[in-house]
């Protein structure tokens, strides 16, 4: 063997080594999100329990004693196929929403007036797709009581383009994820957002569902946008 | 090579030894994973009334003002009405603003046709007597300052069903300028921009359950932003009625309201009435009235002179000689800063871009000028001043245009550049156009102070409810004027009425000559430069009375050429505090205002507070005066709500400011790059299969 081949060699395992190195480190972050996702949520789950027990103390009910958040309410829901039991985590950040969707902070909690909540598209909220006009979804204050709210409008906006309106006067839930929900890279400008109403508001309004989308050529633009 | 393989080996490590450690934690907490559907059946009931807390107003609020104008004196008489609508005992919190140069000096709780007098405490001491007749059940009122222009009411127990009232009274000086009164009289509150960090020893669980009363949480440099950040209502729902009796004490040739449309009667000679068109007003924007003497009339001096407790007090009320020429002015420095916030969205952000052109208009060729624009971070038009040329105004304006109002009020940096610019020979002045929405008002006025070198700052208030106290102080602070806009239509009239001030010689070097020796103390305590149009105010305290007729003289520099004038002490009036209806003239209070104001300047200025703090509280109970450390506090003397029911408290909404956006927010990132890792992962492993098919080949 000369030392052409050698270093050719020598190369071709470094070059080995790195793309499987590079291979776990990405599936390792992949499966890191998931199941930071997964798990985090089932030891949401027990603080969750120790809120409904204890609402007046609800922000030391800590998932894990270094957390930065603490759950505010439960959401379910389900169709024929599948069914979501997740838990909602106080504030909108980077942080919290790799664990849970979360309240934008600023605005009330779910049934208390205008409330948002965000998560992500590919991990809790990935089930926002699927919610229709007319659905259903059930969500548990922290004093333990059950709530019904019906999806009363999808909408697709820009959010490089228009900004979320605070409408302090209205008692309607905003469910924020990104958009498309197959979309490859994080960081896109859509977003796709379903609003819901409490169900006795929206039965009483008779309120017809909406869908609203701006212009589809920049959806287009977006799916390739790397 | 072996850094490599221990790095991949972390890689692949740290996501499983983090999935290993959650393992654990889920087995330890596994034990008490239990679903349930509802376990506070029992309970439930008990919550239903905070569940509800949105959707049901407990506090129906109305106000009433009384407005008795005479000269240079506003007394005014403000009732609240707070009217429990649920059928649970509540407390009512109001945060509300007054004019920053009120002088509040009486309190009073209204329970049915009882009236139950206020007295004034050290605002610790008051809030004790609060806290204690709430526990106990009694009926109770405290009034609190929080800033010169922002207050809170709170009412103790109010039975269901029923309301208490709350008289406040204060006294303010008109205000006089190019020969116009005016007077403003704030009806609600911007939302305030709290810069800082949050502070973390705050607790987190009051603010998310409501029990504060405000909606922003303390911050590093407004260590009480809960107290001065009351909510809104949905619907505009607090209303106010005015009755206005006005004597100038001379004719007038108008009365007028910016901001309300009025109408006024003559009721004898000098006395009018004024009301407004509609008998009841939403408290969403400040109420401005206006009225002046015809042109010949313009008063040109007025002495008033009280005595109290044999000492006697005297205000002063000048307007020294006037040169409204530009001829005097050499070249200047123009530096705009436009407040670019999102408190500025809607009517202000217009109405600020139309004054900052017309004032980029006002220049002249030989001035120079720049511009600064800021939100949550400032923006310079140029780095430093440039001349006046077309070319420079015509892309100013352009600047200008593209002004959007969103983000934070970080107003410091963005003073600091204005102050810091480099300086020409020119006179530097700057004119800083905001709605002052800030709660870090001290720290911005110290800044000013301490920065302000030669220059010179002017501030122009913009908007339904902009925050006069700032734009007082900091003009002050920085020996200028403020302006205030409150309207598209009034741009013009005010700006062009700015510029002729900032173009006019100012009368310097004023010097007030009290009788011989008499005097004690005076305030302001040094007199501020005067432009164009102002007058001289000043109030003086005396050991022993000036005899009749000695002479004051006031002396000052006009245009490089000095003048002086002379007035006589008028007879004293004499009166005391403790009468039932004070029928004083207030002389005596707004010296000891001008104290108190001089005092907390000071501690502005860096003077230490435990110093300044004894003198506030010694002057404020002396004069029965509310300040940053007094406060009124009234109790009923009987018990009222029975030990076995709870006290709610319920914040009282003010409303929002007219011409104001909803606030808005950014959407949040909501997406992973977990299927990019996915796919990056695959490409990779493919890379490598077909690198190690491709080497088994060549071997």
């Amino acid at each position: 063997m000369n030392a052409n081949l050698r270093f050719l060699f020598c190369s071709q395992t470094l070059l080995i080594v790195c793309l499987l190195g590079l291979t776990g480190y990405f599936w390792g972050s992949a499966f890191y999100i998931y199941s930071k996702a997964q798990l985090a949520q089932v030891l949401i789950a027990k603080s969750w329990q120790d809120t409904l027990q204890n609402p007046e103390q609800f922000s030391k009910h800590k998932p894990w004693s270094w957390a930065d958040t603490w759950p505010v309410a439960r959401l379910r829901w389900h169709n024929n196929k599948q069914y979501k039991d997740i838990f909602i985590l106080a504030g909108a950040n980077g942080t919290s929403l790799a664990f849970g969707p979360g309240l934008l902070s600023g605005t009330a909690l779910p049934g208390d007036g205008f409330s948002v909540i965000a998560g992500h598209r590919d991990t809790h909220f990935s089930f926002l797709q699927y919610l229709a006009g007319g659905d259903e979804f059930t969500i548990q204050s922290r004093n333990g009581e059950w709530a019904k709210f019906r999806v009363v409008a999808t909408e697709i906006v820009d959010s490089s383009r228009q900004k979320l309106l605070i409408e302090e006067n209205k008692n309607v839930i905003k469910l924020v994820t990104c958009y498309p929900f197959d979309a490859v890279t994080p960081g896109g400008s859509l977003r796709y957002v379903v609003e819901a109403a409490p169900l006795h508001q929206a039965l009483a309004n008779n309120l017809e569902f909406k869908h609203s989308q701006f212009m589809h050529s920049q959806l287009n633009d977006y799916q390739f946008k790397f | 090579m072996f850094r490599l393989i221990e790095s991949v080996i972390w890689f692949i490590l740290k996501p499983t030894l983090f999935v290993l450690f959650l393992a654990v934690l889920i087995f330890h907490a596994g034990t008490t994973l239990a679903y349930q559907e509802n376990p506070h059946e029992a309970e439930s009931g008990a919550f239903f009334l905070s569940h509800n807390k949105s959707t049901v107003r407990a506090i129906n609020h109305n106000s009433h003002a009384d407005l008795d104008i005479t000269g240079m004196v506003a007394k005014v008489t403000l009732t609240q009405e707070f009217y429990n609508q649920t059928d649970a005992w509540v407390e009512g919190v109001y945060v509300f603003p007054l004019p920053e140069n009120s002088a509040v000096n009486f309190m009073a709780m209204h329970i049915g046709e009882r009236r139950i007098v206020a007295k004034i405490k050290e605002k610790q001491e008051a809030k004790k007597i609060y806290q204690k007749a709430k526990s106990e059940g009694k009926k109770a009122a405290l009034t609190v300052q929080q800033r010169p222009n922002i207050f809170t009411q709170k009412v103790a127990n109010i039975p269901p069903g029923e309301s208490i009232k709350v008289e406040i009274r204060y006294l303010q000086t008109v205000h006089y300028d190019m020969g116009k009164f005016s007077l403003r009289f704030p009806m609600t509150i911007t939302p305030r921009y709290m810069p800082g960090n949050t502070l973390k020893d705050f607790n987190a669980e009051e603010s998310f359950s409501g029990n504060v009363n405000g909606w922003a949480l303390p911050t590093s440099q407004v260590s009480d932003a809960q107290k001065i950040s009351p909510y809104y209502n949905k619907n505009n729902a607090n209303s106010i009625s005015f009755t206005i009796l006005l004597d100038g004490g001379l004719d007038l040739e108008t009365i007028a309201s910016p901001s309300h449309s009025v109408l006024s009667q003559r009721i004898n000679n000098s006395q009018y009435r004024v009301r407004t068109q509609q008998p009841s007003i939403k408290m969403d924007r400040d109420f401005e009235l206006s009225w002046s003497p015809g042109a010949s009339q313009s008063p040109k001096a007025a002495i008033f002179h009280e005595k109290l407790n044999q000492h006697s007090f005297i205000q002063l009320m000048m307007l020294p000689p006037q040169v409204a020429s530009s001829d005097y002015l050499e070249a200047r420095e123009l530096i705009l800063i436009v407040d670019t916030s999102g408190s500025m969205q809607g009517n202000s952000i217009v109405q600020a871009r139309e004054s900052v052109k017309l004032a980029l208009q006002q220049l002249r060729a030989n001035d120079s000028f720049n511009l600064i624009e800021f939100d949550s971070n400032h923006r310079l038009f140029r780095s430093n001043a440039v001349s006046a040329s077309p070319e420079n105004i015509r892309s100013a304006i352009a600047f200008v245009e593209s002004l959007k109002a969103d983000g934070g009020t970080n107003m410091a940096p963005a003073i600091e550049a204005a102050l810091n610019m480099p300086g020409t020979e020119k006179l530097k002045q700057i004119v800083f156009i905001t709605d002052g929405s800030v709660g870090n008002e001290n720290q911005l006025f110290k800044l000013i102070h301490q920065k302000l070198g030669n220059a010179r700052f002017f501030t122009v208030g913009i908007g339904s409810a902009p925050n006069s106290f700032f734009m007082r102080k900091a003009a002050q602070f920085g020996r200028g004027t403020f302006t205030h806009i409150g309207s598209a239509q009034q741009v013009s009239e005010r700006m062009l009425a700015l510029f002729q001030k900032l173009e006019s010689p100012v009368i310097t070097n004023l010097k007030v000559q009290w009788p011989d020796g008499l005097y004690e103390e005076v305030y302001p305590s040094r007199v501020p430069d005067l432009y164009l149009g102002e007058p001289l105010l000043v109030s003086a305290k005396f050991a022993n009375s000036p005899t009749h007729d000695e002479q004051i003289v006031i002396s000052g520099n006009l245009a490089g050429s000095p003048w002086t004038r002379k007035i006589s002490v008028p007879q004293p009036k004499q009166t005391s505090i403790v009468e039932e209806k004070p029928k004083s003239s207030g002389i005596a209070t707004f010296w000891a205002r001008g104290k108190i104001e001089h005092l907390m300047d000071l501690k502005t200025m860096g003077e230490d507070e435990n110093k300044i703090k004894p003198q506030i509280i010694a002057t404020a109970v002396e004069h029965q005066l509310m300040s940053a450390y007094t406060s009124f506090v009234a109790v009923e003397e009987e018990l009222s709500r029975p030990a076995s029911e709870a006290l709610k408290s319920s914040a009282v909404s003010l409303n929002k400011p007219h011409g104001q956006t909803l606030p808005t927010q950014a959407y949040p990132a909501t997406a992973t790059p977990a299927m990019l890792n996915i796919i990056l992962g695959a490409t990779s492993f493919i890379l490598f299969i077909l690198l190690r098919l491709r080497g088994r080949n060549e071997r």
